[in-house]
C-alpha cells in the first residue's frame, strides 16, 4: 500500500509541476518585465496591433517587446528617427523609443502583410515633460 | 527457434516484470500530456514556437512511425498516458494490478466493435489535419477531448474500451504491430489450458486472453499478463518482422477497411503537405468553407471509394485466378495483410520527408516551450529549416521499395499460387508509384 500511495503522490506532484510551469513562468515574466510593453502583431483582418495607443512624456523612454502571431510584420514610427524593425512570427524583438518633442506619432507596419496592411497602425501620444 | 524470449535475460526480465519503470515513464508522459495541453491553449499561437505542435506533430508523431511501431509494435500504448486517469478510478489504484472495478463496467456494444470507429477517427484526423497540425489551440482541444472521453468511457465501459475501439492511434499502432518484431505469447499452451483461474485475462486491461492470441494487433504490451502468471508461462519474444502476416492468421473486414484508410491517408496527406498544389492546402485549411467541403468530398471519395474500389477489384481478380470457393468478403479481409507493410512503409516514407527537415525545431521549443521568449536551456536559436536533401529522397525511395518488396512477399505468402498474388502486387505497385510521385515528384 505504501508503494501505491507513493505512486499516486508522484503522479500528483508531476501534474502539479506541469501545471505550474506556465503559471510560474508568466508570473516571473511579468515581474521581470516591469514597464516593458508587450506588443503582439496580427494582420489587420485578424486584430492588428495588440496595443493601439501608447502614452508617454518627452524624454521618458518606452520599452517595447514586439512579436508577430501570424506573418512577418514591420514596425516603424512616423516622424521618429529609427531603423524599421522586422517582427517575425513567434520571435521577440525589443526596442526603446525616447521622444524629444511632444505630439501624436503614428506607429505602423512597414511590411506588406495583408490586403488591409496600410490600416495596421497605432498612436503614440507624447505629452510635454512637465505634464 | 526464430524467437528470442526477453524474459530469459536478467535485466530485460526485470524491466518487464517490475511495474515501476513503466509506471514512471507513464507518469512522466501524463504530466507531459497535460503540459502539452496547457502549452497549446496558453502559449504562442505560432505553431513552430509552441511545444504542443512541435512535440505532438513533429517529435512524437515521428518517433511513433520511425521508432515505436517498426521496432516495438504497440510499445507506445504501453506508456501512453491517456488511459491512466480512467484506470486510476476504474482500478482504485495506479500501480497495483486490475482489481476492484469502479464504474459501470459495461461491455462495449457488439455492433460498435472492431476497427470501424478507429478508422473513422483516423479519417476525421485527416479531414481536419491541416488545422490540427498547425494550430496549437486546436491540437490542445483535441488532446483534452481525447483525455476526457477516455476517462468518461472508462467509468461506463470495462477495461480500455476507448483504446480498443475508439483511439485512432490505437488503430494505427494495432494494425502495424502485426508487422513489428515483438510479441507476447504463451510458452506452453497446455499449462494455460490446465489453469482454471485465467489470472492473465483478469489482469489484462485490453481484455485479451493470451492463450487465444494469434496476432499482436490487440495486445498493448502492458506486460500485466507476464507479471501475474503464476506459472511464468508467458514470453516476450523478439521475432522476425511481419510474423503475424501469413496464410494461417485470421483477419476481418474492419481490418481491411482500416488498412485502406491508412494507405489512402498516407497518399492524401502527402498530396496536401508535400504536393505542389497550394489551392489544395488552402482548401484543407479553410475548414467550413466551400473549398473545404470540396476538399472533404474529394478526400472521402478517395479514401472510401477509389482506393477501396481498386483494392476490391484486385482482390476480385485474385479470387477469380485462384478458383477458390471463398466469399469476396473473406478474401477482402484475408488479402488485407498486404496493406500492412505497404501502409507502414508509406507512412515511414512520408514521415522522413518532414522529420529530417523539421526536427531542428525540437530543441528551441524545449528551451521556450510556450513561445514566450524564454531561453531555459540556451538552445533558442533560429531553427535550421531544411529542405528535402538527396539523402532523404534516397531514403524515401529505399523505404518505399522495401514496402513494395515486403507487401509482394506477403501476397505470395498468403495466396495459393503466384498467379493469384499478381493482382495484389499490382495494387502495391500502384500505391508505391503514387507515393513516389507525391513524395519525390
Amino acid at each position: 500500500m505504501k508503494k501505491e500511495i507513493f505512486a499516486r503522490s508522484l503522479v500528483i506532484v508531476l501534474i502539479i509541476m506541469a501545471i505550474s510551469i506556465p503559471i510560474a513562468g508568466r508570473w516571473l515574466e511579468q515581474k521581470q518585465q516591469g514597464n516593458i510593453i508587450d506588443m503582439h502583431a496580427r494582420t489587420f483582418e485578424n486584430g492588428s496591433w495588440s496595443t493601439s495607443t501608447i502614452q508617454t512624456k518627452v524624454g521618458e523612454p518606452i520599452h517595447l517587446r514586439l512579436t508577430s502571431e501570424d506573418v512577418v510584420h514591420g514596425f516603424a514610427v512616423g516622424g521618429y528617427n529609427m531603423t524599421p524593425l522586422e517582427v517575425l512570427p513567434g520571435e521577440y524583438i525589443e526596442t526603446t523609443l525616447t521622444f524629444d518633442k511632444p505630439g501624436e506619432y503614428t506607429f505602423f507596419c512597414n511590411r506588406w502583410c495583408s490586403p488591409s496592411h496600410t490600416r495596421m497602425r497605432g498612436t503614440i501620444e507624447v505629452l510635454p515633460a512637465d505634464k | 527457434m526464430n524467437r528470442l524470449d526477453l524474459t530469459r535475460t536478467r535485466w530485460t526480465n526485470f524491466l518487464i516484470r517490475n511495474r515501476w519503470p513503466q509506471f514512471l515513464i507513464r507518469a512522466i508522459t501524463l504530466a507531459g500530456f497535460i503540459f502539452t495541453i496547457l502549452a497549446g491553449l496558453f502559449g504562442s499561437v505560432v505553431g513552430s514556437h509552441n511545444f504542443a505542435i512541435i512535440f505532438v506533430w513533429i517529435a512524437w508523431w515521428t518517433a511513433l512511425k520511425l521508432f515505436f511501431i517498426p521496432f516495438g509494435g504497440r510499445s507506445w500504448c504501453s506508456i501512453c498516458p491517456i488511459p491512466m486517469p480512467g484506470e486510476w478510478i476504474q482500478n482504485g489504484g495506479i500501480l497495483q494490478p486490475r482489481g476492484k472495478n469502479f464504474g459501470l463496467g459495461k461491455r462495449w456494444p457488439k455492433f460498435l466493435r472492431g476497427r470501424w470507429l478507429q478508422a473513422g477517427g483516423f479519417l476525421m484526423v485527416g479531414l481536419f489535419g491541416a488545422v490540427t497540425l498547425t494550430s496549437p489551440s486546436v491540437t490542445s482541444i483535441v488532446l483534452l477531448f481525447i483525455l476526457v472521453l477516455a476517462l468518461v468511457l472508462s467509468l461506463v465501459f470495462e477495461r480500455r474500451s476507448f483504446c480498443n475501439y475508439l483511439c485512432p492511434i490505437g488503430g494505427f499502432t494495432g494494425l502495424y504491430a502485426q508487422a513489428a518484431p515483438i510479441e507476447v505469447r504463451v510458452k506452453n499452451p497446455e499449462v494455460c489450458s490446465a489453469h482454471a483461474q485465467k489470472s492473465c485475462y483478469e489482469a489484462c486491461p485490453w481484455g485479451v486472453y493470451p492463450l487465444a492470441m494469434k496476432s499482436s494487433a490487440n495486445c498493448g504490451l502492458c506486460m500485466e499478463c507476464v507479471r501475474v502468471c503464476p506459472s511464468n508461462n508467458l514470453a516476450v519474444n523478439l521475432r522476425p518482422w511481419g510474423s503475424d502476416l501469413g496464410p494461417e492468421t485470421k483477419h476481418t473486414l474492419d481490418e481491411a477497411f482500416l488498412g485502406l484508410v491508412m494507405v489512402s491517408s498516407a497518399l492524401i496527406d502527402s498530396a496536401i503537405f508535400l504536393g505542389p498544389w497550394g489551392q489544395l492546402k488552402l482548401a484543407a485549411y479553410a475548414v467550413g468553407s466551400r473549398a473545404w467541403f470540396l476538399f472533404a468530398g474529394l478526400f472521402l471519395l478517395i479514401a472510401l471509394a477509389i482506393i477501396p474500389g481498386i483494392y476490391t477489384f484486385a482482390v476480385w481478380i485474385s479470387k477469380k485466378l485462384g478458383n477458390q470457393d471463398v466469399s469476396l468478403k473473406k478474401s477482402l479481409a484475408h488479402q488485407s495483410q498486404v496493406l500492412v507493410p505497404l501502409g507502414l512503409m508509406a507512412w515511414i516514407a512520408f514521415t522522413i520527408s518532414f522529420a529530417l527537415a523539421k526536427f531542428s525545431y525540437v530543441l528551441p521549443v524545449i528551451s521556450d516551450p510556450l513561445g514566450w521568449g524564454w531561453n531555459l536551456l540556451g538552445a533558442v536559436a533560429k531553427p535550421w529549416v531544411g529542405q528535402s536533401t538527396s539523402f532523404s529522397l534516397l531514403l524515401q525511395i529505399i523505404v518505399l521499395a522495401i514496402g513494395l518488396f515486403w507487401s509482394s512477399r506477403v501476397a505470395f505468402k498468403i495466396t495459393r499460387s503466384r498467379k493469384q498474388a499478381l493482382p495484389m502486387i499490382a495494387f502495391s505497385v500502384f500505391t508505391t508509384i503514387g507515393m513516389l510521385w507525391l513524395l519525390i515528384g
